[in-house]
């Protein structure tokens, strides 16, 4: 219990990766707090999103990926560490990514079917029994509001819902593996404008329940969104501030614009 | 812009033979399908036998093409059969699990392979007949296994290579999603990648379907024979329609003959043909779906 | 969750089960690869080593009299391979020009659509029925206008150049439309036409896709088995003429198997093997040393 008290569910320190030779994220130590959304913002090439997909290990999907440093996950049940470490426990990697689940910025669904979507990773991955299926299926798309919207359609293949829809179909894919924690990559970088406000509502309510960390591309959404907020630059995390409120999008702006010289 | 003469040369030569191949090609064929379409019929498969009697093996067919065409259908079925777990097996490894280094040793053995002359495959089955006689069989014989033996070895790199190329157009993200809900990689290959493959590797199958079809050179070293009937077994010799067409251009006794022998031509063209604008249409709405509408 | 972690262990069970069958096809398909080479080299070497007068490395074959020379044969492909390759190549050259070189940019309109087409069909075309229109459409038209009996040199290249046509025009597409599609732009603000492009800025830069498509031609033409049989005539000796006869590797090995029974003149068969895989390789080598460099 005292692990889950823990007010921050990732710890960074000097974390570094590099693609074959060439260094993204430079030395970062970062503590992401355990409630509320954590926005990463920054220029497109700031290596937010390799830092993101450091959390749960994706980056070694790419070959000639190497990551340094030290990073640790408090997901409850005390803290592992989150790379190898001498003398320290880490979650094997599929685990991992079922713990840490995780929405890309273009709409990934999988070309099978809206139930297949959800019930594919939670089967296989979890290997949840056939008679559990259903019900989780149900329960992630009620989460991700969409149940009311495919209900009658869950054979249908994913691939003709809308933008909007297809990217709340892989929040429920992420949520039906109950993960302990949740990470998006511009989830609404994709998406119409109301579409994108529909996404934020859920991810607020969610995050509730849930410690989030998101990259953003906009600015006014991260004022709205963040509870804690990190600006980084070429590879490096400049500042972070815990709380936006009363900043304005100005304020924000300059401070980018800073960060940049 | 005033242009060389070298070039005006080409521009008219590439008029002249976009206009002269298809009239090659047309002429050719065209007079296969003249000669051959009029004696379509069962008359051309079953000769004077009842088809029925010799659908069910109780005549035997002397003038027809039944037994050719019954042997083929073996001949690719068994050749399938062996080849397709380990063709498509190679362009799955090739695909998803080889390091760079198995990626460039395998790739390049089954280029070699893909580029070897179909009479190779068929000497190494002779030879291997051969090595039997002289060691532990001493009456083995070529037929219809060992030919499909052989073929299945001449497709292997067709189902590999349509396979590794059908895999290869599944994209990346999709992989990465699906790493991201924590299946493994071996779990992704299963239950995403194969079947969203799977129309692109049918359309390969398809293609080594008609391979194994219209080859002559290699069932020409392993026990096809111009009159063996219905094939007797895996171990019986057997006819085959490729071979038959290369027979009767070379022995026909008399004008029925060698009208038989345009039929069987104009029979193995439409078959082979069939088979491409199938192995296409798969294909082709396979990468619709995954590389856009463009 | 407990039984959850007990479904996991089990799915990855099933994953073991994956990559085990995957391990073994390869296996089996190098196996076999293997094997092949091996059986062909093995049963060659002995044949160098024993070097009497009369063997393969002589250019008579006289098999009544114990001369059983390879060397007409094996100068007889290569010579049959550069006689299709140059007409063939340059066919599939112009060819694919024009298939690439549309009058409305981007569009490639009906004629063009359609000649495409007809080159991937050509690929399915299965080479005895070339072989079964040549002898009864091209020999008695060379006969009548040339002389001879029409079985020749002459004829087999003919037909071995329309046969290598579609994998020259393919290869060359496949490494000319990219390079042309990258300047494409650049050509159109300057005023020049895609073929200008092509002849003054593509064509000199591409040696790759040139060379490469020759080459794999060539293979192609050498490894062909049924037109040079069907259509050559088969003398083994020397030709003094495009229009007499000539007798290929292929086969040579194709009516060995058929006439001899054994001894001497099935060694000269292995070895006639060998020098098919030797040349193959070769083929494939210099294909793959081209497509690193491109």
């Amino acid at each position: 219990m005292q692990a889950a008290s823990s007010s921050f569910v990732l710890r960074m320190r000097r974390l570094s990766v590099s693609f074959s030779g060439h260094e993204v994220v430079r030395s970062v130590s970062l503590d992401v707090p355990r409630s509320g959304v954590a926005v990463l913002v920054g220029r497109s090439g700031s290596g937010k999103t390799t830092l993101l997909r450091a959390v749960n290990r994706l980056n070694e999907e790419v070959p000639g990926c190497r990551t340094e440093g030290q990073a640790e996950l408090s997901l409850g049940g005390g803290p592992v560490a989150l790379y190898p470490e001498p003398g320290r426990k880490t979650l094997p990697l599929e685990e991992l990514r079922r713990r840490v689940g995780m929405v890309f910025q273009t709409p990934q669904v999988f070309p099978v079917s809206v139930y297949r979507n959800v019930a594919l990773p939670v089967s296989v991955a979890l290997g949840c029994p056939r008679a559990e299926l259903d019900d989780r299926v149900r329960d992630a798309l009620v989460r991700a509001d969409l149940w009311n919207e495919v209900e009658g359609r869950l054979n249908m293949s994913a691939e003709r819902l809308s933008g909007g829809q297809q990217q709340r179909l892989c929040l429920a894919r992420a949520l039906a593996l109950e993960p302990d924690m949740l990470l998006l990559d511009e989830p609404t970088a994709s998406l119409d404008v109301r579409a994108a406000r529909h996404v934020e509502e859920l991810l607020l309510s969610l995050s509730e329940k849930l410690p989030v960390l998101m990259v953003s591309h906009s600015l006014p959404q991260s004022l709205r969104l963040a509870s804690f907020l990190a600006v980084m630059a070429e590879g490096r995390v400049l500042r972070c501030l815990n709380g936006v409120d009363g900043m304005e999008e100005r304020d924000l702006e300059r401070m980018l614009l800073q960060e940049g010289e | 812009m005033r242009h060389s003469v070298p070039f005006l040369c080409f521009r008219a030569l590439a008029a002249f033979f976009a206009v002269f191949v298809p009239c090659v090609v047309f002429a050719l064929m065209g007079y296969l399908l003249w000669r051959g379409l009029p004696v379509m019929g069962k008359e051309l498969l079953f000769g004077h036998a009842a088809p029925l009697d010799a659908i069910l093996g109780r005549t035997p067919v002397w003038d027809g093409l039944w037994p050719a065409c019954v042997g083929t259908f073996w001949l690719v079925i068994l050749t399938m059969l062996l080849a397709i777990v380990p063709g498509v097996g190679c362009g799955v490894f090739l695909a998803e699990m080889a390091t760079p280094r198995q990626k460039r040793l395998l790739g390049a053995a089954v280029d070699m392979l893909a580029g070897m002359p179909s009479i190779v495959m068929g000497l190494f089955g002779f030879m291997l007949i051969l090595l039997l006689r002289h060691t532990v069989l001493p009456d083995a014989n070529t037929g219809l296994l060992l030919a499909a033996g052989c073929l299945a070895l001449l497709v292997l790199p067709v189902l590999a290579a349509s396979t590794r190329e059908a895999l290869a157009a599944v994209p990346d993200s999709l992989r990465l999603a699906a790493a991201a809900s924590g299946l493994s990689r071996v779990q992704t290959m299963a239950h995403l990648c194969l079947p969203a493959a799977a129309r692109g590797m049918l359309g390969g199958v398809v293609l080594a379907v008609g391979r194994a079809a219209e080859d002559t050179a290699v069932i020409l070293f392993t026990g096809v024979v111009a009159n063996a009937g219905l094939p007797a077994g895996l171990l019986g010799k057997f006819e085959a329609l490729s071979f038959d067409i290369y027979y009767i251009s070379s022995q026909y006794q008399d004008q029925q003959e060698l009208l038989r022998g345009f039929g069987a031509a104009a029979l193995l063209l439409g078959i082979s043909c069939a088979l491409l604008v199938l192995a296409r249409v798969l294909e082709h709405g396979f990468r619709r779906k995954w590389q856009g509408k463009a | 969750m407990g039984n959850g972690i007990l479904h996991a262990a089990a799915s990855s069970r099933s994953g073991r089960g994956w990559v085990f069958l995957l391990r073994v096809s390869v296996l089996m398909a190098m196996g076999g690869m293997a094997l092949l080479f091996l059986m062909i080299v093995a049963f060659a070497l002995p044949v160098f080593v024993q070097g009497e007068g009369g063997g393969p490395f002589t250019w008579s074959w006289a098999p009544g009299q114990g001369h059983f020379g390879i060397l007409p044969m094996v100068a007889g492909s290569l010579a049959m391979g550069a006689t299709a390759v140059a007409p063939g190549w340059l066919m599939g050259l112009c060819l694919c020009a024009w298939l690439l070189s549309p009058e409305k940019a981007g569009r490639p309109g009906v004629a063009r659509t359609l000649v495409g087409g007809l080159v991937r069909v050509m690929t399915a075309i299965p080479t005895v029925v070339y072989g079964f229109a040549a002898v009864f459409l091209l020999a008695p038209s060379i006969r009548m206008g040339l002389g001879g009996s029409g079985f020749s040199w002459l004829t087999a290249s003919l037909m071995l150049s329309v046969l290598i046509l579609p994998t020259v025009v393919l290869v060359l597409q496949a490494g000319l439309a990219p390079r042309l599609e990258a300047v494409a732009l650049a050509g159109a603000a300057m005023g020049m036409s895609r073929m200008e492009l092509l002849w003054y800025v593509v064509l000199p830069s591409a040696r790759a896709p040139l060379l490469s498509s020759a080459v794999l031609g060539f293979g192609r033409a050498v490894g062909d088995t049924m037109l040079p049989l069907m259509l050559a005539g088969n003398a083994p000796v020397m030709p003094d003429s495009l229009l007499s006869s000539l007798r290929t590797l292929t086969a040579h090995m194709a009516l060995v198997t058929s006439n001899e029974v054994g001894g001497a003149a099935y060694d000269s068969l292995f070895m006639a093997g060998l020098v098919l895989i030797v040349v193959n390789a070769a083929v494939s080598l210099a294909i793959r040393r081209m497509g690193e460099r491109a």
